[in-house]
């Protein structure tokens, strides 16, 4: 089943001179259990893909579907709920909350779209993620690599089509950086999460089922791993 | 090259430097016209001197208050300010990394901001001072125009006073404060190493969390986000949050008591008098001929042209002793040792008898045969007991009853002068005494009771025993020593005008001062009895001590102590009451309105700066689905919790502190509820409510208008 089909993305910064084509006529698709990594250099637009397939920014051509439905023709707050229900975003830097502790951060996507808390399924989560006795911390009481499995947990809570990771684990030491892995591998294998990870880390684009390669916002290459 | 650099960075940023530049020039505002108002009660003290209405002595004590005022307001300004300027400096943080990164000394960073706070400030400063200035004019004229309509007793010229050398101090003090201000952050600023100032903060702090819940409940999810927000935010805010809530509580406190004040004064003496009495001639007989004098100005005070009636009367305060079986069945029955009060047990010709309190109204004999006519009473004697003692045990000071205090047969008074005592009863039972003593004993018969005091400006003693006498009654028992004063209460036909009631007046005080003016001796008399006055005060205008004869606190008294006597309108006393509230009202609320500006101002420099800084917070929100508008609704909560909070603090002090002013005031809830002003506390609240939500919304739309994908990728943005 497709889950993600993106046609002829692209996205340009500045006018004139200092014009830079960040994607350029890109163009794939993901099946629903599918773990991808994009790769490429520092500038070659790989953020941006990821930014645009999440909705948080907006492309100057191409269009991009998720579960068969365009996403940019919509409202401002219909792209606040598709980006509530739709996708989980993880960030190299975590981006948590940082007056809510734990469980509110990893719930309030649910409490923003006014749903009740599945609690069973929110004690899995904190146990698979090795957070169930770190429950009323605030994010600055929590280590990088807690802080992102937080993280994880929030982009997981709501069971999204797909779930966008930002170099998550650029910001770890190795022995986090593989925990997180383990957890977005775990995730894809459990509950056959979609995931869409960009890195410029080879060891951890090995780990997924697909590596799509980047240069200055064109597809070089696109390559199943396994 | 910094002169480029902070242009560029005060253009760029014109928000921020707008909001400071408001606090400085509010700032720069209150403290010139802290001075001004201070040159100008100096100068006023000076003209109290030279007119002899005060001792010359040095103003040390005004000065000393002025320098802590001033010391205090500074301090408060400081505190306020140096947390705007922090905020306002702390979002170019990276930009001072970057410039100590390549070589800027501490220095360098320190003089650049200082130089900086000094270009943004230093109009603001001039405009503040000059606009301080204005307000002080208008202040001081505004409060001659009220001196002028509460007929103050000025003996000189007042106006607006200035000098140049308040010019300089105002601005001193504001270079002062807001330099200081600027440099604490600078400071700290200027300290830090490169790479903490690249990295910058990632905002406050946060050690722990309130949960929040009830907030929770009743805003929801994004009321319980701005609130923990605002939570982490606190410290910076707190002098700001603390200014609000002054404001609003001085403004509430001030409102509820003068209003729950006013309406006790409308009850207690204008709606009270309003038909007992219109002037109130007070004049001290001592002597003989004076005696004399004061029965020729009652006859001619009874024919001047539109006055209805005059009652000539005056007071005597004493003890009298009562035997048991003469008190009221009830008094008996419930208890004289608990309803008596303060009353002692004594032995009286062998029989157990009460030492009570006692007050008596001497009446002229024209007016005593009125007051017993209009009351369907005779007296043979002249004396009529005002049966009514207050049962303060069984009731309260609002719904008093009163049970009488004598069985109601006709008895006796009589004087013991050696003894100095009166002695009463049927059978010469009943003694009472007195301070005076003398030789020899007076009887005093009483024969009929009533329920009312006579219509004059007095209000029934809560003595045991009040009793109603004619002059004629009275001069058989000069042992006894009334209040030296003699009080003409007079009325007049039908309602007068204000120029009426001013030609009355004159009337009035034209015959007083040709019958009275002759006799040196009384104008002395008069004044010591004024001197030795040490009593406070009378909480209401116009009600007097009589025990003190302390007559120097009205407000609308012609005549004075010069012609021996003291003429009081009580349409003029009305006036200047409703005339000295207003003032009032205006007062506090310029004064609530500069410290709910400061707070504003101290708040929107605090709160619009960190907006600006929480570009990565609201990223946050927007990554993970909240829309712009749920931004913006996050935003106007912040705004309500900000004003709504400290409103509903001060409410909070302010209800309960107006319930025990109401139990202690003859006025009820309801009442006071519908004579409260609302308007200009709604107003305060609208007002400060919607300065800070229309800049929160102004800020709202800059922010749901950033990239937010910048913003989440560089987490070396604050």
């Amino acid at each position: 089943m497709e889950i993600l089909r993106v046609e002829h993305l692209s996205r340009i910064y500045g006018k004139g001179e200092t014009e830079v084509r960040a994607l350029d006529d890109v163009s794939f698709t993901m099946e629903k259990g599918e773990m991808t990594a994009v790769m490429g250099r520092s500038g070659s637009g790989k953020s941006t893909l990821l930014h645009l397939v999440g909705g948080v920014d907006r492309p100057d051509g191409g269009k991009i579907f998720v579960e068969g439905r365009e996403v940019y023709h919509r409202s401002q707050k219909e792209m606040a709920i598709f980006r509530r229900r739709k996708v989980g975003l993880i960030y190299q830097f975590y981006n948590l909350i940082p007056v809510l502790n734990v469980v509110e951060n990893i719930t309030l996507p649910l409490r923003l779209d006014g749903q009740k808390i599945n609690e069973e399924y929110l004690e899995r989560l904190l146990h698979i993620l090795g957070l169930a006795d770190r429950k009323k911390h605030l994010p600055r009481q929590l280590s990088g690599g807690q802080q992102q499995r937080v993280s994880i947990a929030r982009a997981l809570i709501h069971a999204p089509a797909l779930l966008l990771c930002d170099e998550p684990t650029g910001n770890l030491d190795q022995k986090n950086s593989q925990e997180i892995m383990e957890l977005l591998k775990y995730s894809n294998r459990e509950w056959k999460q979609t995931t869409l990870i960009v890195t410029h880390d080879e060891n951890i684009a090995l780990q997924t089922d697909r590596i799509i390669r980047l240069e200055d916002g064109r597809i070089v290459s696109d390559e199943k791993n396994r | 090259m910094w002169k480029e650099f902070s242009v560029r960075y005060i253009w760029e940023n014109r928000t921020s430097g707008a909001l400071l530049a408001g606090a400085a020039f509010l700032s720069s505002l209150f403290l010139s016209l802290l001075c001004s108002i201070a040159y100008n009660l100096w100068a006023d003290y000076g003209k109290q001197q030279a007119a002899g209405q005060v001792a010359k002595e040095a103003p040390g004590a005004l000065f000393l208050l002025y320098g802590i005022v001033l010391f205090f307001a500074c301090l408060a300004l400081i505190l306020l300010l140096h947390n705007a300027f922090a905020v306002s400096m702390g979002s170019r943080i990276h930009q001072l990394g970057i410039l100590k990164s390549v070589g800027a000394t501490p220095g360098q960073i320190r003089s650049f901001l200082l130089q900086e706070a000094f270009v943004l400030c230093t109009f603001p400063v001039l405009a503040g001072t000059g606009a301080g200035v204005g307000l002080c004019a208008l202040f001081i004229r505004r409060v001659i125009a009220m001196g002028r309509d509460m007929h103050l007793n000025i003996q000189y010229d007042v106006a607006f006073e200035y000098h140049i050398l308040v010019l300089v101090i105002s601005l001193g003090t504001a270079f002062f404060t807001i330099l200081l201000s600027a440099w604490i952050p600078a400071r700290k600023l200027s300290r830090l190493s490169p790479m903490e100032a690249i990295f910058g903060e990632e905002g406050p702090e946060i050690k722990k969390m309130r949960a929040f819940r009830l907030t929770s409940r009743c805003f929801g999810v994004y009321g319980e986000l701005a609130r923990k927000s605002l939570y982490a935010r606190r410290k910076s805010m707190r002098l700001a949050g603390l200014a609000l809530f002054l404001s609003f509580l001085g403004f509430l406190l001030f409102l509820s008591g003068e209003t729950i004040s006013g309406l006790s004064t409308q009850h207690t003496y204008f709606a009270r008098f309003r038909d007992t009495w219109d002037y109130m001639l007070t004049v001290d007989p001592s002597s003989e001929k004076e005696r004399e004098d004061t029965d020729s100005l009652l006859t001619a005070l009874r024919e001047l042209p539109g006055i209805e009636s005059v009652i000539a009367y005056r007071l005597v305060d004493t003890k009298i002793s009562v035997p048991e079986q003469m008190l009221g069945e009830k008094l008996q029955k419930e208890g004289p040792e608990t309803l008596l009060g303060d009353a002692k047990q004594v032995q009286l010709s062998g029989q157990t008898a009460w030492q009570v309190d006692a007050h008596f109204y001497i009446l002229d004999d024209q007016s005593f045969q009125k007051y017993c006519a209009s009351r369907n009473i005779s007296s043979d004697t002249g004396v009529v007991a005002v049966n009514l003692l207050w049962d303060d045990k069984n009731s309260d000071y609002k719904n008093r009853r009163y049970l009488p205090f004598l069985k109601e047969a006709a008895g006796s008074v009589q004087l013991d002068e050696t003894a100095g005592s009166i002695q009463s009863g049927e059978n010469a039972g009943t003694k009472a005494e007195s301070e005076t003593s003398g030789e020899g004993e007076v009887s005093l018969h009483y024969d009929a009771f009533a329920d009312t005091i006579p219509d004059i400006r007095e209000e029934l003693e809560q003595k045991a025993l009040n009793l109603v006498i004619s002059q004629t009654a009275f001069s058989g028992i000069e042992g006894l020593s009334p209040t030296k004063e003699m009080y003409y209460n007079l009325r007049t036909e039908g309602n007068l005008s204000k120029q009426q009631s001013d030609a009355m007046e004159s009337s009035v005080a034209g015959v007083a001062t040709s019958i009275l003016q002759s006799d040196d001796s009384r104008k002395n008399n008069f004044k010591s009895v004024n001197s030795e006055s040490t009593s406070p005060e009378p909480a209401n205008p116009g009600v007097r001590n009589f025990e003190t004869g302390n007559m120097e606190s009205e407000n609308s008294e012609s005549g004075g102590t010069e012609n021996g006597y003291i003429l009081e309108n009580r349409l003029e006393d009305e006036q200047a009451d409703a005339s000295a509230r207003k003032g009032l009202r205006i007062v506090m609320g310029v004064l609530a309105g500069i410290l709910a500006c400061v707070g504003i101002a101290g708040i929107l420099s605090t709160t619009l700066g960190q907006i600006y800084q929480r570009k990565k917070e609201f990223a946050r929100y927007v990554s993970i689905g909240v829309s712009p508008d749920e931004i913006k609704k996050m935003l106007f909560m912040e705004a309500l919790f900000i004003v709504g909070r400290p409103f509903l603090l001060a409410l909070l002090i302010d209800i309960p502190v107006t319930v025990l002013l109401l139990h202690a005031a003859p006025v009820t809830a309801g009442e006071l509820l519908g004579h409260l002003p609302w308007m200009p506390v709604l107003l305060l609240l609208a007002v400060t409510a919607a300065v800070v939500a229309i800049a929160y919304m102004a800020a709202a739309g800059k922010i749901c208008r950033q990239n937010i994908v910048e913003t989440l990728k560089d987490d070396a943005i604050i």
